[in-house]
């Protein structure tokens, strides 16, 4: 009976991470995202208070939420990630905002691409 | 590179632990003869805690997660084997007789892919070198070969000639590397005081006793440490 208790609490556990774990990456890149938006918005209209705040925001939040991160979908994206929004932000800074757009473009497919590949579908699973 | 090297001990450290307590739950079957669904088990949870000691780059959860799934299906399976014969004989099948009254069931091989060879060295493992001498041989559904012996090949014991023995019972170890195991003393009906007693008057000090087994008789076995 103590067995049977562990098992299906092993396997809640499981099941509860595994949710939880795709629900704060899918969270934590829309979040990202929204905050590149308003970089390209503010980019495309020159406006650099604008930009420079979102994309210090930006870089902050996916540097909190890295830990995390990195334990669920692995460094090498998460920090692929991280490098792109510096670059961003080194380009916010010396205001060339034809690299702002390209790199925010750049990052918001890369984001997209890490939703799309934790969506929980059946050709995901299979 | 020493914060790459830290970081795969930490990992392999972890997934010890985990496959540790994994195979603790799955219990002590588990490590002695493996039925199918467990053998497929134990090779699964070789691989996938592997792969994250192997490279740094895949997250650990990956492994920890499918880990605790795999011990979790194996033990509900388990348990639903207990509860339903039906199910047991789905997962693990059945023990299928190869010999019968020394004669060797042909078909029955056939069906398990067994050679003749297979059958010879599984019989002379059991110290059994005739055929004949076989009134059953039984492969169980872990691969392993019982057999019962036709009577007058059977060894002899003390009932079949006739003569009574004095039930010694299971020795029981009562003192390890210097340490009395109280846990024991139920089986053989035995004190610490009676124990401290018998080291005192045999050793003097308990420190020196390496071994000390007593059997239902109270009969007791020292085995003394040796100074290199």
């Amino acid at each position: 009976m103590k067995r049977l208790v562990i098992a299906i609490l092993m396997l809640v556990i499981s099941i509860g991470i595994g949710v939880s774990s795709l629900i704060f990456v899918k969270k934590a890149c829309n979040k990202a995202i929204q905050g590149l938006d308003g970089i390209l918005q503010g980019a495309v209209t020159e406006n650099k208070d604008e930009v420079n705040r979102l994309a210090v925001q930006v870089n902050k939040q996916w540097e909190k939420e890295k830990f995390l991160l990195n334990i669920l979908i692995g460094q090498g994206e998460t920090n692929e990630i991280k490098k792109t929004l510096d670059i961003i932000l080194y380009f916010t800074q010396i205001r060339d905002y034809e690299s702002v757009i390209l790199f925010s473009e750049e990052c918001k497919g890369d984001l997209m691409n890490i939703i799309v590949s934790n969506e929980p579908n059946l050709s995901t699973i299979l | 590179m020493v914060i790459l090297m830290i970081a795969t001990i930490i990992r392999t450290f972890i997934i010890y632990c985990v496959v540790s307590l994994c195979v603790r739950l799955m219990g002590k079957r588990q490590l002695g003869e493996l039925q199918p669904g467990e053998l497929v088990i134990t090779i699964l949870i070789s691989e996938i805690a592997a792969i994250p000691i192997e490279d740094n780059t895949v997250p650990i959860i990956n492994s920890v997660i499918p880990l605790m799934l795999l011990v979790s299906f194996e033990i509900i399976n388990s348990l639903i084997d207990r509860k339903s014969v039906k199910f047991r004989y789905l997962t693990e099948g059945k023990p299928v007789t190869i010999i019968r009254n020394g004669e060797l069931l042909q078909k029955e091989l056939k069906a398990l892919r067994f050679t003749i060879n297979d059958v010879l060295s599984g019989l002379r493992q059991k110290d059994v070198f005739d055929i004949d001498d076989v009134q059953y041989a039984i492969v169980e559904t872990n691969g392993t070969l019982s057999v019962l012996l036709k009577p007058d090949k059977r060894p002899a014991t003390p009932k079949t000639i006739g003569k009574t023995e004095k039930d010694t019972g299971m020795p029981c170890t009562v003192v390890i590397d210097g340490k009395i195991i109280e846990s024991t003393f139920r089986d053989c009906g035995i004190t610490k005081d009676e124990v401290l007693r018998k080291v005192e008057r045999e050793t003097g000090n308990i420190d020196n006793i390496l071994l000390m087994t007593v059997d239902k008789n109270k009969k007791h076995n020292i085995i003394l440490k040796k100074e290199n």
